[in-house]
C-alpha cells in the first residue's frame, strides 16, 4: 500500500523529456520543505518516461511515480488531469503542485474540480506562521501581494517562485520509481502539433541595450521617441510588452515576456510598462533595468534598479536634448 | 434552424483600470472599491467578446450572450458588451464583498450553463486583477466539456461539431488542438483587434433589459481558497528613484548610462 504524500508534484514531459518548468516544481518542493512540509513525491507523465524518471530519481532524491499514455506525447492538460485523478486515491496527496504554465494551470483547475479542492495559481512563495501554510501571489498587475490559505484538507496550486537552491530537498540518495497503471479516456481534446516560429529577431537576444515600449507610450507615433533613445545607445534595439504588440505597434517577434522572448541585455529601459509578472519573466536576467512610468505604484518599480516617475513623452525628448548638448560641448 | 448557427456565451469581468490607484481596505484582505468610473472590462475579455461577435458574423443565426458575475456596477461592462455587438446580457448578482474566489464564480457560471446548451463558451485567458487564469478551465471542468487555453487563433466548424484552436504556450511555442463541441476557449490578447461600439448598438445597449439572476452558490464555499492578507510588495527590491526636476533626472540618467558604458559618446 502506498503511504500518503504530503505534496505531490506533477511534471509533464514532451517527447519524454521533462520541461524546463520542472525547475519551478523543485523550487516548490524546496519552499514547502523549508516551511515545514513533509513527504514530497513527484508524478511524471508522458508516453515512455522510465529513463527520465530514473534520472530524476537519482538527481533529486525524490520518490517518483510514472504515468504513461500514448496521448501524452504532446501537452494535453485534460488527459493529464483525467489520468492523474485515477491514481490520486492511491497516492492520497494533501497538496498537489504543478508548474505555473498555461498547461499547469489547466491541469490544476481540472484537478480542483475532480477532487473538490480549492486551487491557487501563480504562487511565488510558501511560508509558515503558527503552524499554518500561506501561499503568496501577485494581484492587480503586481501592485499588491496576496497571502492565501488552503484548508487543512489540502488543495491544488501552481508554482512560479523559481528553482530550488542547491542543497534543498532530500539528500538521501536515489529515490524509488513506481510505475502506475491507468485506463485510457477520451477527453474531447486532440493535440495535433507544437511549433515555434524561427528566431528572425535575433537582435533582441543579442542586443546590449533594449528600449522597450509598453501600453503607456500611448500611440504608435511615440515609438519614434524610443527609436531616438535607442539611437544613442550602443548595440541597441527596440522591444515591447504584450499590450504594445497587441495594439499593433510592434510585431510579436519583439515581444519581451513569458510568452515572448526572454532577454538578458546590459540595459533594459522600460518605457510605459506596468511590470506585470508575465513581462518581468522576460527580463529576469537583464543586468540593469530602468523604468520610466507616470504611475509610482506600477509593479515595474519593484523590479527596476532605477525609477523615473515622469511622462515618457515629456521626459524622453529632454533626455535626447541633454544628450545633444553634451555631445556638442 | 440552420445547421451552422451557434449559441455562444462570453463570460466577462469588470476590473479596476490599470492606472487606478489601488488601496487596501480596512479588512486588510481586499481593496477599496473606489469609483465605478475607474472600472473597465477585463482586457482579455474584450478579445473574447470580439471573437464571439466575429463568429456570429460568419455563421448566420448565431447568437452571442454575455454574462458577468459581480456586484451591481458590473452591469456597466455588460452594457458595454452589448454596445460591441452581443445580443443578450446576463448579470449573476454577487454582493459578497472581498476576494471573488474563482472556484465560487466558476460554480455560479457552470450552474447557469447547465441547462442552456451553449455550443461555445469564451472567456479571457486571465483577469487583470486576480491574474489566476483558471475561471474558464474551472467552468469547463464543471460542465465536463473540453477546454483550450490562451487561444490565439480558432476555426470553428459547426457542421463537423469541432473547433481547431492554436494555443499559445511559453517562450513563443504554439500548440494546435482539435476539440469537440460544446467546448470552452480561453482567449489570449492579439487574437483579433476589438472593435469600437457601433452607434446603433450603443443606443440598444442603453435601454436593453439585462437578465438578472441571484447567485445560487453559498457566500462562503467550504472548499475555497481564502485571502488572509493583502500587502504592498516587499520593498527590499524596489527601485532607486531619481529625484529633482525632469531636467535633473535626464542629466542623472545620462550619467548613469555613461557609467554603465552603454551610451554612444
Amino acid at each position: 500500500m502506498t503511504p500518503p504524500t504530503d505534496l505531490l508534484l506533477i511534471a509533464e514531459t514532451v517527447g519524454n523529456r521533462p520541461q524546463p518548468s520542472i525547475q519551478d516544481l523543485l523550487g516548490a518542493a524546496g519552499a514547502y520543505t523549508a516551511a515545514g512540509g513533509e513527504t514530497v513525491r513527484l508524478l511524471l507523465t508522458g508516453t515512455n518516461v522510465a529513463a527520465a524518471a530514473n534520472e530524476l530519481a537519482a538527481s533529486t532524491g525524490l520518490d517518483l511515480f510514472t504515468l504513461e499514455n500514448p496521448g501524452l506525447d504532446l501537452p494535453n492538460p485534460a488527459l493529464t488531469a483525467a489520468l492523474a485523478s485515477q491514481v490520486l486515491p492511491q497516492l492520497q496527496p494533501r497538496y498537489i503542485c504543478l508548474p505555473h504554465t498555461m498547461r499547469g494551470c489547466q491541469v490544476a483547475a481540472a484537478l480542483s474540480v475532480r477532487t473538490s479542492r480549492p486551487v491557487i495559481t501563480g504562487v511565488e512563495a510558501i511560508t509558515q506562521t503558527g503552524g499554518r501554510l500561506y501561499f503568496r501571489r501577485a494581484v492587480f498587475n503586481g501592485k499588491l501581494t496576496a497571502a492565501l490559505e488552503l484548508p487543512a484538507s489540502g488543495g491544488v496550486f501552481t508554482f512560479c517562485g523559481g528553482a530550488a537552491a542547491p542543497g534543498d530537498g532530500p539528500s538521501t540518495g536515489r529515490g524509488k520509481v513506481t510505475p502506475l497503471s491507468v485506463t485510457d479516456v477520451d477527453c474531447g481534446v486532440q493535440p495535433l502539433a507544437m511549433s515555434r516560429p524561427p528566431d528572425d529577431e535575433a537582435s533582441l537576444e543579442e542586443a546590449a541595450a533594449i528600449v522597450s515600449a509598453g501600453r503607456g507610450i500611448g500611440k504608435e507615433e511615440n515609438l519614434e521617441l524610443l527609436r531616438a533613445v535607442a539611437g544613442i545607445l550602443k548595440n541597441s534595439t527596440l522591444g515591447g510588452s504584450r499590450p504594445a504588440c497587441d495594439a499593433g505597434w510592434l510585431p510579436y517577434s519583439r515581444q519581451v515576456g513569458e510568452t515572448g522572448r526572454q532577454v538578458a541585455p546590459e540595459l533594459y529601459l522600460a518605457c510605459g510598462i506596468s511590470g506585470a509578472r508575465q513581462h518581468l519573466a522576460g527580463i529576469k536576467n537583464a543586468k540593469t533595468v530602468i523604468a520610466v512610468n507616470t504611475d509610482p505604484q506600477a509593479a515595474i518599480f519593484g523590479r527596476a534598479d532605477y525609477g523615473i516617475v515622469e511622462d515618457l513623452n515629456r521626459f524622453l525628448p529632454v533626455l535626447i536634448e541633454k544628450y545633444k548638448e553634451r555631445v556638442e560641448t | 434552424m440552420s445547421l451552422s448557427s451557434l449559441k455562444i456565451l462570453v463570460c466577462i469581468k469588470e476590473v479596476p483600470a490599470s492606472d487606478m490607484h489601488i488601496r487596501i481596505d480596512d479588512t486588510g484582505r481586499w481593496i477599496e472599491t473606489g469609483s465605478h468610473d475607474d472600472y473597465v472590462m477585463n482586457r482579455f475579455d474584450e478579445y473574447a467578446l470580439e471573437e464571439a461577435v466575429r463568429i456570429k458574423e460568419h455563421f448566420a443565426g448565431t447568437t452571442v450572450e454575455v454574462l458577468s458575475v459581480g456586484p451591481e456596477h458590473c452591469r456597466a461592462v455588460i452594457r458595454r458588451a452589448l454596445a460591441k455587438g452581443a445580443d443578450t446580457g446576463i448579470h449573476i448578482q454577487d454582493h459578497v464583498p472581498g476576494y471573488p474566489a474563482p472556484e465560487a464564480v466558476a460554480t455560479a457560471i457552470a450552474g447557469f450553463c447547465q441547462t442552456r446548451a451553449y455550443d461555445l463558451i469564451l472567456t479571457g485567458v486571465i483577469s487583470e486583477d486576480l491574474m489566476q487564469g483558471i475561471t474558464g478551465p474551472l467552468v469547463a471542468a464543471r460542465l465536463k466539456i473540453p477546454c483550450a487555453a490562451a487561444v490565439i487563433r480558432q476555426r470553428i466548424d459547426p457542421d463537423k461539431g469541432t473547433v481547431l484552436a492554436a494555443c499559445e504556450l511559453e517562450s513563443g511555442w504554439t500548440e494546435e488542438v482539435r476539440l469537440t463541441l460544446p467546448a470552452l476557449l480561453t482567449v489570449q490578447s492579439g487574437i483579433n483587434r476589438p472593435r469600437y461600439p457601433s452607434l446603433s448598438n450603443m443606443m440598444r445597449s442603453r435601454h436593453q433589459e439585462l437578465a438578472t439572476l441571484p447567485c445560487d452558490t453559498p457566500a462562503v464555499v467550504e472548499n475555497e481558497s481564502r485571502v488572509t492578507a493583502l500587502s504592498e510588495p516587499a520593498l527590499s527590491s524596489s527601485a532607486n528613484f531619481f529625484g529633482g526636476t525632469l531636467e535633473e533626472k535626464a542629466e542623472a540618467l545620462l550619467d548613469l548610462l555613461i557609467e554603465k558604458g552603454v551610451l554612444i559618446t
